[in-house]
């Protein structure tokens, strides 16, 4: 009886998809290089991802290394067990603390940008505030080692102030490492991050604001009854795709920052990995702690998006 | 959907994709290598390509002695140079895709996760013990007649696996060239002597920040920094075993009487890290070198901010000499006056460079002969001097480089001006001229005394030699060795800083990452090293 159903119901599947195609064509032609793009450069390379359970050397290839089941996860839970639990916990907390300050940043931004009404002045506070994402890493961090050192701008002022007698050591201090991290990542990312919201906010319905003000509401009680729920499935998509990376740290900007004195708190999986694995041409190693990763990050997504589900109605799928 | 009738625009849409698609095509540039063979035969040549060429040339190929080289032996030479900077990264890519060069210029013992038996055994290398005799007779002969630098070169099994870089055959001025120098105008100027004991160093120190030497009326003087690519401190006291040697230890591994031992696990650990806590607390040590930012420590010293430092005879002290600084260097510390250091700086005759040939290589013999080129007379001189009447004369049977190189009219450094010219500034498979040391490396008389009379008066019987361990020992150290020198470098720091105190404790922590496993390891290396013939 089932089966019955399901055959006559896939030609059926095929026919729609063909009549779809026919209909947007150019649609389909669009969507081509993006497909292939993450077919070629990311479902193909995949077949390596078996280096994670072998003891791979170059010489004898993918294909030729022998297997060692999960030794390499061993090697790095047991063998490594000193690191593994702080390096697991620099990325998450590194990771907490962006939500926590880096998240609701841009949404603020775009919630304060919206109530501007002279449109040149919006304008330009918008412009000046997304240039700094347009920055590279590399002197991004270069400026924070810059205004940050002993002699820096950030110590001269203090000290000018009156606030300081010594010198803070903002870059060798493990305890500053972290709000340094987010915080220049707030700066960086504040204007970009709010362009998506803005774009939210200006999809509202006028109507809906009217309303609000003939009830009486003011512009306080507007953005919290208006706007707020307005661009709350934007928010709630891009929590999501944010809680896919809890996982991952921008490897560039710690490796950049951090030195010895302050891996107790800068240390992440990624750096790790780099030291261990790349340095010393350990690539299995390498590739067992990244799956893994992968693995933790794919479940925090599914988990977030059945969550989100149940509380707001909107999800990723 | 009107407009997608309208031929012109499917048309412009179709071309847009195709250029869009066309873009996910990787393009491969083929190498240009022709299809016909060419009566001359070509050999591919990696090596990393050294500062001092790169001001003149961007291949070695160009370098006067290369140009001999490839004339005389009727062969072409195409040197791959990795990005510099990003040498580490070409190579293991190069390795990991194997594409590999004919020629691969290596240091295989620090610079292959382990080392060279790990090289030959992954097949990166071919073993040459066989082509010696009949492809490489200079170098055959060479190593019959100093039996102790061809202990040097080979692995425990006795194979060879490349032509070594060698610093000539006199450790007495080859071998040295990273040690302290110290201001000597400051010396001078606040009655100092220059330091010999660990306590001398500590009051020099001192009144190099509280007495204002460079005058300027401020409190900026900084006592004592370092200069050296590495991320870390730990790795100049490593190299250099500046005043931890005083108490005949090292900051890493190193062997009393045939013992292998590690540094921070023995007593005297304790007191060398005590002193270095008082020189910190006391600001006598400058806070830079916690980010070991080079460019700014440079700065310092040339700014008259830095009274002394460890550094290289060339690059660091020729480079101030040359700014007019008045620069001496100081013997390694020791704790009672008149002792002889036990450990300063050591290096062996032997580079631990070596350029290998590969399992790519498909006409060895060439190969062989172009390497084994460097040990001849010929390729001596030119890799040494250069070109006659040009970078060198001879006079009564001795060499003396032309002003061309010693005082170069376009303004560049001996070592520069030499490096068009011949590879002597770059060590590579040949050996390095006694010339070029004293005339080029000690052109002003502080440091030919830093080399003669300060650095080299130490015992240094302590070191280990280049050592080389089983596959099977690499692994297992390297899984050691990675987690304690992740731990020993932020500890390090912690400890000359004094936010951590502890020694005992750094040194079960050590323990429990099994360092005495990792000791061992290097015990047996040892015992096989001393067997070698």
């Amino acid at each position: 009886m089932e089966k019955a159903t399901i055959k006559s119901y896939q030609p059926n599947r095929w026919q729609e998809l063909k009549k779809d195609i026919i209909r947007n064509k150019s649609l389909y032609l669009m969507i081509i290089p993006v497909v292939a793009y993450y077919f070629i450069f990311h479902y193909i390379p995949m077949y390596g991802l078996q280096i994670a359970f072998k003891d791979f050397t170059p010489a004898k290839g993918i294909w030729g290394s022998p297997w060692v089941g999960l030794e390499k996860f061993k090697e790095f839970f047991v063998y490594d067990s000193f690191y593994v639990w702080r390096i697991i916990r620099n990325t998450i907390l590194i990771n907490v603390y962006d939500l926590i300050f880096g998240f609701p940043a841009p949404i603020l931004f775009a919630l304060l940008l919206n109530e501007i009404k002279n449109t040149i002045y919006k304008r330009t506070l918008q412009t000046v505030s997304y240039m700094p994402h347009f920055i590279s890493t590399v002197v991004i961090v270069g400026m924070i080692m810059d205004f940050f050192a002993r002699d820096g701008l950030i110590n001269n002022i203090l000290k000018s102030l009156g606030i300081l007698s010594e010198p803070i050591s903002f870059m060798t201090e493990p305890g500053w490492f972290r709000p340094l991290y987010v915080g220049s990542g707030i700066w960086q990312n504040l204007g970009w991050g709010s362009i998506v919201y803005l774009a939210a906010i200006s999809n509202i319905d006028p109507q809906l604001y009217e309303a609000a003000l003939i009830d009486g509401a003011g512009r306080f009680r507007q953005a919290l009854y208006v706007t707020i729920p307005g661009i709350l499935p934007t928010i709630v998509i891009m929590f999501l795709l944010r809680v896919g990376h809890m996982m991952n740290v921008g490897f560039e900007k710690v490796f950049l920052m951090y030195n010895p004195l302050t891996y107790e708190t800068a240390d992440v999986i990624s750096t790790y990995v780099y030291r261990k694995g790349l340095l010393e041409m350990d690539y299995s190693y390498g590739a067992a702690v990244g799956l893994f990763n992968s693995v933790i990050n794919f479940l925090l997504v599914i988990f977030s998006n059945k969550i989100a589900k149940k509380l707001t109605e909107t999800s990723l799928w | 959907m009107d407009w997608f009738k309208s031929s012109k625009k499917v048309i412009s849409m179709i071309v847009v994709m195709v250029f869009a698609l066309s873009l996910l095509i990787p393009v491969f540039v083929s190498s240009t290598s022709t299809a016909y063979a060419k009566p001359t035969p070509t050999l591919t040549y990696f090596v990393r390509l050294d500062p001092k060429v790169a001001t003149s040339y961007s291949s070695y190929s160009s370098i006067a002695a290369y140009q001999l080289l490839q004339k005389k032996l009727g062969v072409k030479l195409v040197f791959k140079h990795p990005p510099v900077g990003g040498e580490t990264d070409q190579f293991n890519l190069m390795v990991a895709s194997r594409q590999l060069t004919d020629i691969i210029e290596w240091n295989w013992i620090d610079n292959y996760p382990g080392g060279p038996v790990k090289a030959l055994l992954d097949k990166v290398i071919i073993r040459l013990n066989d082509y010696m005799p009949k492809y490489a007779p200079n170098l055959s002969k060479y190593l019959q007649q100093h039996p102790d630098i061809k202990k040097l070169i080979v692995t425990d099994d006795g194979d060879i696996y490349g032509f070594p870089a060698l610093r000539g055959t006199n450790p007495k001025i080859a071998c040295v060239y990273y040690g302290p120098q110290i201001r000597n105008d400051w010396l001078k100027k606040l009655g100092l002597k220059e330091p010999e004991t660990v306590d001398d160093w500590y009051k020099v120190l001192k009144a190099f920040v509280t007495k204002d030497p460079n005058g300027n009326g401020k409190k900026d003087e900084r006592g004592f920094s370092i200069l050296r690519n590495a991320s870390n401190p730990r790795y100049a006291f490593d190299y250099s075993s500046f005043l931890v040697g005083a108490w005949g230890i090292k900051t890493d591994f190193f062997q009393v009487n045939g013992k292998v031992k590690y540094g921070p696990l023995e007593p005297q650990y304790k007191q060398f890290i005590a002193t270095l806590q008082k020189w910190w607390k006391e600001g006598l040590i400058d806070p830079d070198i916690l980010t070991m930012n080079q460019k700014v420590i440079r700065a310092n010293v040339q700014n008259d901010v830095i009274g002394a430092w460890i550094g290289l005879l060339s690059g660091d002290m020729g480079f101030f000499l040359n700014l007019k600084k008045d620069i001496i260097a100081t013997k390694f510390p020791v704790l009672k006056k008149g002792e002889k250091p036990l450990l300063g700086q050591a290096e062996f005759l032997f580079s631990r460079t070596s350029a290998a040939i590969t399992t790519a290589c498909k006409d060895i013999p060439t190969a062989m002969k172009v390497l084994d080129w460097g040990y001849s007379k010929e390729g001596y001189e030119a890799f040494n001097y250069g070109v006659l009447g040009k970078s060198y004369v001879k006079k009564d049977g001795k060499v003396y480089y032309t002003d061309e190189i010693l005082k170069n009219p376009q303004g560049l450094s001996a070592a520069e001006a030499l490096a068009k010219y011949a590879r002597a500034s770059i060590s590579g498979p040949f050996a390095q001229a006694d010339e070029y040391y004293l005339q080029i490396q000690m052109m002003y008389p502080q440091q030919k005394e830093a080399v003669m009379e300060k650095w080299s008066d130490v015992k240094n019987d302590r070191i280990l030699p280049p050592l080389s361990f089983t596959d099977e020992e690499s692994k297992r150290l390297a899984n050691i060795m990675n987690t304690v020198n992740t731990y020993y470098d932020e500890m390090f720091l912690r400890l000359m800083t004094g936010k951590a105190t502890n020694v005992d404790a750094f040194v079960k922590t050590l323990k429990q990452m099994k360092i005495d496993e990792a000791i061992k390891i290097y015990q047996a290396a040892y015992d096989r090293w001393k067997k070698r013939k």
